[in-house]
């Protein structure tokens, strides 16, 4: 299912295969890896994705939000009949975190949050995911920008563990 | 129809808004409706074909082709500004004073009037692709009145454009010696937002740090999901809760517009200094 994680020029980060999920120490470093190598990118280079989608083809994208993606499943959540289920999610503070969407409905919707600034559409029966940031506790509205009067939902950001 | 007509308008306007302001930017370069005409068409026409093809896209790269989609149209648009932006620091006062006198002629505008072309292009591709998908959503659910939604739709189309045609005339109804400085402030505000935005969206699918994910928060003041704070978003890039990146990338093309400008502006002062030939001095 995941990638191998690759550089920004498209070579590996490391040689080895990805390393498998139970095994923690290696993985943590190769998240490491990839966060420093993130931000040096994102300081010295701040262009240099345009490079990433001119040169080196359009594969290279995925190590970037692994990177980012804690341990953690994402949170689940499913539009059907233009009405998200469940309605409420809950999250932990202070860490980023994962929601997965699916569209039950078969026309497109747009899956959107003013108050954690998330936007993206979903095509008909299709599923999302997008990244969140590290939020405080509180209550965050969510809806689908197509049908915001009947889909809507809250995001519950609570100070302990999910 | 009420709630399908506010969505679209409100696309409709985010993008009319740079529309207008790239209207009144190009006032007085010839042909200048030919080329903006022709960029409202190939952002339509790319909206449509985007529309279409928004599963796939948002499928590409690992389900994040949408963020880096938009992003790189972002910093296209930014870009083009940049360039419109140089261009201007080098011919706006004549632009300015030829726009006094009636029939006059400036022939180097249209590697400018193309950048604005394409910036208006890009900012339709863009919102246009969600109209889209909306109302082909309305089309595709046949179970409650797709006519009266779509009717609605269409009411947001035409009222967008009626606004956006508004705000052209406003900014117009500016005094010629200052509109182009006007409209080159609203300009630069619009790059430094879509570059703050397009970092912003960079920082969400982690390409880049994010530096903070919420360096101050004025919800209180203004929200995002009001129109007033659309329409400011729009063109001056605010929002309600910044990143650090996206305050990072605001200021740095913020300062690269003004500095840039000024540079330019020299230049051109230095190229077109008036010869000045005073007796006295020879005398001396």
């Amino acid at each position: 299912m995941r990638k191998p994680a690759r550089a920004w020029d498209g070579s590996n980060i490391s040689s080895a295969k990805a390393p498998a999920r139970r095994c923690a120490r290696p993985r943590r470093l190769l998240l490491k890896t990839i966060l420093i190598r993130n931000q040096l990118v994102g300081a010295v280079r701040p262009f240099a994705f345009l490079k990433v989608l001119f040169s080196s083809g359009l594969a290279v994208g995925s190590s970037f939000a692994a990177g980012q993606a804690t341990a953690d499943a994402p949170l689940q959540l499913s539009v059907q009949n233009h009405h998200f289920t469940p309605a409420v999610i809950t999250a932990p503070a202070g860490q980023r975190f994962m929601i997965q969407v699916h569209n039950l409905d078969g026309t497109p919707e747009e899956f959107e949050s003013y108050d954690f600034k998330v936007e993206k559409i979903m095509a008909p029966h299709a599923t999302i995911i997008v990244p969140v940031g590290a939020l405080k506790p509180g209550n965050y509205a969510f809806f689908g920008d197509y049908n915001p009067t009947l889909a809507k939902g809250v995001l519950r950001v609570t100070p302990g563990a999910r | 129809m009420l709630a399908s007509l506010l969505i679209v308008f409100r696309e409709v306007l985010e993008a009319g808004l740079v529309v207008g302001i790239v209207f009144a930017a190009t006032e007085g370069i010839p042909d200048r409706t030919r080329w903006i005409a022709a960029g409202i068409a190939a952002g339509a026409a790319g909206a449509s074909l985007l529309a279409l093809f928004a599963g796939a896209l948002s499928n590409a790269l690992s389900g994040e082709g949408q963020e880096y989609f938009n992003a790189a149209v972002m910093l296209a648009a930014v870009l083009m500004l940049g360039w419109h932006h140089l261009w201007m620091a080098d011919h706006g006062r004549e632009l300015a004073k030829q726009l006094k006198t009636l029939g006059s002629e400036i022939n180097a505008g249209r590697a400018s009037l193309m950048a604005m072309s394409i910036v208006v292009a890009l900012a339709i591709l863009r919102e246009g692709s969600e109209v889209v998908l909306f109302l082909y959503g309305i089309v595709a659910a046949s179970t409650d009145g797709p006519v009266a939604l779509f009717l609605g739709g269409v009411g947001g189309l035409v009222l967008g454009a009626v606004v956006s045609f508004a705000l052209y005339r406003g900014l117009v109804a500016i005094p010629t010696k200052r509109l182009f400085q006007v409209t080159g402030a609203l300009l630069t505000l619009l790059a430094a937002g879509l570059a703050g935005q397009a970092f912003a969206t960079l920082a969400q699918v982690g390409a880049v740090p994010t530096l903070g994910d919420e360096i101050w928060n004025t919800a209180w003041l203004l929200r995002d999901d009001t129109l007033v704070g659309r329409a400011l978003h729009v063109i001056t890039g605010y929002t309600d809760r910044p990143s650090g990146i996206q305050l990072l990338a605001y200021g740095v093309t913020l300062a690269a517009f003004v500095v840039g400008g000024k540079l330019m502006h020299r230049a051109h002062e230095r190229r077109h200094r008036p010869i000045l030939k005073e007796p006295s001095n020879e005398h001396a």
